[in-house]
């Protein structure tokens, strides 16, 4: 298990040491850390709200709504838009590139 | 009102029925499409992205949120929505970190990815403890759910029911493995959705779908039962935060447990490839998010249709206050058909806790760390059956000794360990190359103790179950400082014993986490 066989090294060296496997990369691992902070924001944005802005959240919208019911909501229509932001992303141009990188390099 | 709680409903009964008949075809037709490992494990990858969206939503919607929230929000208003939320925002976490390097590194289990790189005899061993602590540790509060559950809503005896659940879900993770796991999640998902919708369809036209009117009952209701004008908290932050320390620990407790859940990680390996499994997060946060919305109108329409002090009388802590609803504008039949819902999710709940727990035995521990990776796929099945056996035989004893305890708690730990122990040692072992085994194995063990310990000397079990004064730990979970503390042991111990083979295997592997190269069919 500890040695690879010089084959199969050289095969994953090629992709490591290719710039559009680098450049893969650190697209995927930026877009994962930023939505990542946007979700963690949008969350605990919201529990530090409830803890600290109870007047905010109670303002009336309507005579029996608060403010707070819809972003409630919202905090929840926004955490699956985050998602499907990072399929659609995923979907549409990052396979492309893996399929992209296959071709180039080969197995 | 009266209420035909405690008695057997005909049509529960039919209904329960019914479901139970369609699961054991489903497990027949399923135990003959399972004859491997990767069938029993992972349904042979078969399942499609829309499939798992659905059985992923079925597995996560457990008794305690459409009970549970739907009672809490009844009884505290908005507060229930800090729950709600943080049941979902623990998905955009599994979607960015979690799914995606998981189907691609690993094979059968959460512990096939911490160990991956690192060596796989203490790596697993600590994965395999904490995987089956969280089983446990939610399995018991469904156990007990669903003694009481059934016992109010089909009038069988706790006892009789607790039996009737182990064996059920018994036989569909026995011979139909995750096939039959996957679409009993599958139908629970689809009649739970249904049926809250309907419920709150015929709840919002009681007000000519007008939201102000809506609220504006729920708040008139408690004012009239309290002779005060204190309804209108209903829709405001309340006294369930007055601690904000303790607020944000229990949400980081949701958001980080979910990505940690032994049982649904595994789901990500029933489908054919990264892509399929990326989409049924997609999917599955929808439905997970959708059903969220419903068990807000779902409490605040019992608030206002059946009445808190109603409500209270028939569980102190709102448990019932759906099931109420139902009955409430729909009278036996609908109570009947809310109920056999309530029972078909708990079922499939803990079909899926099963699979995961028996999983952790015969993957992990026996083929992983005892045979060390060189057991034939029948041993490993046999094992795998006879820890399905197990595994039933303990859930009906646990729900039979927890049988009226407080164990709500449980939950919390549940989510407390996952995110303590299993999450940061996932996430460190897919994007940080110096993690090295010493480091995993004390990242784990430190989340999972740590978290353990701090919940039994915090405020739920010492004070309220065990009758001290005073808890030793402030907080009633333990997530914000158990998760950091297996982050800190975790890197202080990977750097002080640097793993240059990890290290190597890390970069070798880099094409198979971001490409899918080698990665399993």
């Amino acid at each position: 298990m500890a040695v690879t066989s010089e084959k199969a090294k050289m095969a994953h060296e090629k992709y490591l040491d290719s710039p559009d496997f680098q450049k893969m990369v650190s697209t995927r691992n930026s877009i994962v850390a930023i939505l990542t902070v946007l979700t963690l924001i949008t969350y605990f944005g919201f529990i530090f709200l409830m803890a600290y802005g109870k007047e905010t959240l109670s303002a009336k919208i309507s005579e029996n709504i608060t403010i707070g019911l819809p972003i409630g909501v919202a905090v929840i229509v926004i955490s699956w838009i985050l998602t499907f932001t990072y399929a659609n992303w995923a979907n549409k141009k990052y396979d492309h590139m893996v399929e992209d990188i296959k071709r180039k390099i080969g197995g | 009102m009266t209420t035909q709680f405690g008695e057997p409903n005909p049509i529960a009964i039919f209904f329960f029925i019914l479901f139970v008949l369609a699961t054991l075809g489903i497990t027949y037709w399923a135990a003959k499409r399972t004859k491997t490992a990767k069938d029993f494990y992972s349904a042979g990858r078969s399942i499609t992205a829309g499939q798992n969206g659905m059985a992923i939503a079925g597995d996560y919607m457990s008794a305690a949120s459409f009970l549970g929230i739907a009672g809490m929000v009844s009884l505290s208003g908005f507060d229930g929505l800090i729950y709600a939320i943080g049941f979902l925002v623990g998905w955009p976490i599994v979607m960015f970190l979690i799914a995606e390097p998981l189907r691609n590194l690993g094979k059968y289990t959460f512990s096939d990815v911490v160990a991956y790189r690192l060596r796989s005899g203490p790596v697993k061993t600590a994965a395999a403890v904490s995987a089956v602590t969280v089983v446990v540790m939610y399995l018991i509060p469904q156990m007990v759910g669903a003694g009481t559950l059934i016992t109010l809503l089909l009038g069988l005896r706790y006892e009789v029911a607790v039996v009737l659940v182990g064996t059920l879900m018994m036989g569909y993770v026995l011979f139909g493995g995750m096939i039959s796991t996957t679409w009993v999640q599958i139908i629970k998902a689809g009649l739970l959705l249904t049926g809250s919708t309907i419920l709150c369809i015929i709840t919002l036209s009681k007000f000519g779908f007008n939201l102000d009117q809506f609220f504006g009952a729920a708040v008139q209701k408690v004012n009239t039962l309290t002779n005060t004008t204190d309804g209108f908290k209903m829709l405001q932050p309340g006294k369930l935060l007055a601690d904000p320390i303790g607020t944000v620990s229990l949400g980081i407790a949701l958001m980080f447990g979910t990505a940690g859940l032994p049982h649904i990680l595994m789901r990500f390996y029933t489908v054919p490839d990264v892509k399929a499994a990326r989409n049924s997060v997609t999917y599955g946060t929808a439905w997970i998010g959708y059903f969220y919305v419903l068990t807000f109108i779902m409490g605040f329409g019992a608030a206002a249709l059946v009445g808190q002090d109603v409500i209270t009388g028939i569980d102190a802590k709102g448990n019932m206050a759906a099931p109420l609803l139902a009955q409430a504008i729909g009278g036996p039949i609908f109570l009947g058909f809310i109920s056999a819902v309530a029972f078909a999710t708990i079922l499939a709940v803990v079909a899926g806790l099963t699979l995961a727990g028996a999983s952790a035995f015969s993957h992990d521990l026996y083929a992983g760390v005892f045979k060390k990776g060189k057991s034939t796929e029948a041993e490993e099945m046999k094992v795998a059956k006879i820890a399905t056996v197990a595994f039933g035989i303990i859930a009906v004893i646990l729900g039979m000794a927890f049988k009226g305890q407080n164990v709500a708690f449980m939950v919390g730990l549940a989510f407390a360990i996952a995110a303590s122990a299993n999450f940061p040692a996932i996430l460190m072992s897919v994007f940080w190359k110096k993690f090295s085994t010493s480091g995993a194995v004390v990242a784990i063990w430190s989340g999972l103790i740590s978290s353990v310990i701090l919940i039994v000397i915090g405020p739920t079990v010492w004070v309220d179950i065990l009758g001290n004064a005073a808890p030793i730990f402030p907080l009633g979970n333990p997530a914000i400082i158990s998760m950091p503390l297996a982050f800190i042991s975790g890197i202080v111990v990977s750097l002080l014993t640097p793993e240059a083979e990890a290290q190597e295997k890390y970069e070798e592997k880099k094409v198979r986490l971001y490409m899918g190269v080698g990665a399993e069919q």
